[in-house]
């Protein structure tokens, strides 16, 4: 009995990658032959285990994952500001900050300087805050990725 | 339902960073496990796996036909692997002929066959260990294979039964035998 050929049967057979009537060929030789028969149950249990040799290990797979995202984190777009609106918040910024000079300068030309006392409470936080209430609300428009 | 590659990477392209995360839930083992056998080398491997993805999340967009994501994606896996293994290649055949590759594997892990078949693999020549990753374990057809590793399919087809038929040389007799 010829015995069939690991290249041209045996492997194309358990890859499935033979035609309908070479895989039945294959298949009724297998049946009568126990030489071939040992032969493919030995590369089948091969082939089986290989994907599981060849997978990751969990914790090497949780350790790349964790050195991607801290390399990832840089990459992310942060959002951007068009220019349409960048003008608007300028001018605002702008705006603002005149009313704030028209507010303090007449205590600013005195020396020493002396603000009201309803100015004088205002800390630098609070100044800012003033300011800030006084911004237009910015639509922010996430930058294309990739684009 | 799952997304297809395209439709994840559709959406990256328009902002959604969450698409990226599902490409990269996909594809990080498969990619990871390509690149350690073909390193033979954990920690180059993690390095490796990290350019491979910063390099996807840069130049996706510079893909034409992304329906072939998953091919382009192996492609630069390959592509990074072979060239750290071209660097060290002096190193790695001394490691070879000490037989001392890479890591040193965990002792309970040295009695599993597994592990042995792991060895194995990473022992055979180059290319045939290239095609053996790509088609045993990722389950690329020998025309995906072809083009990432930039070769024809007959000579990816011919290279994996060599392969498999030294594999089975080594582990026949093991691997043979009912689990």
């Amino acid at each position: 009995m010829t015995h069939l050929d690991p290249d041209r049967d045996l492997l194309p057979f358990l890859f499935d990658e033979l035609e309908d009537d070479s895989r039945a060929r294959v298949a009724a030789h297998l049946r009568e032959c126990p030489s071939c028969a040992r032969e493919t149950a030995a590369l089948r249990a091969l082939a089986n285990a290989l994907p599981r040799a060849l997978a990751p290990t969990p914790d090497a797979m949780a350790s790349a994952r964790a050195r991607l995202e801290r390399s990832l984190a840089p990459q992310r777009p942060t959002p951007k500001i068009r220019s349409r609106d960048r003008f608007v918040l300028t001018s605002a910024t702008l705006a603002a900050a005149a009313i704030l000079i028209l507010l303090l300068r007449p205590h600013v030309d005195l020396a020493p300087p002396a603000l009201p006392a309803s100015l004088q409470a205002l800390d630098r936080q609070a100044i800012s805050r003033f300011i800030l209430d006084r911004l237009p609300r910015l639509p922010l428009v996430k930058e294309r990725t990739g684009a | 339902m799952s997304e297809s590659d395209e439709e994840y990477i559709a959406a990256f392209l328009r902002g959604d960073e969450l698409a990226f995360r599902e490409l990269l839930e996909r594809y990080q083992e498969p990619v990871l496990g390509l690149l350690q056998r073909m390193t033979r080398d954990r920690q180059a491997a993690e390095d490796l796996f990290q350019e491979v993805f910063l390099k996807v999340f840069r130049q996706v967009a510079s893909l034409r036909d992304r329906t072939r994501f998953r091919v382009w994606l192996f492609r630069i896996a390959v592509h990074q692997a072979r060239r750290f293994f071209e660097q060290h290649k002096r190193m790695a055949d001394m490691s070879v002929a000490d037989q001392s590759i890479g890591q040193e594997p965990d002792v309970v892990e040295r009695d599993d066959l597994l592990a042995r078949v792991r060895d194995a693999v990473e022992l055979l020549p180059e290319r045939q260990r290239e095609v053996v990753v790509l088609r045993a374990y990722q389950g690329l057809s020998y025309e995906e294979i072809a083009e990432a590793l930039g070769v024809t399919a007959e000579n990816a087809r011919a290279n994996f039964y060599q392969g498999m038929k030294k594999l089975k040389r080594d582990f026949g007799p093991e691997t043979g035998e009912p689990a």
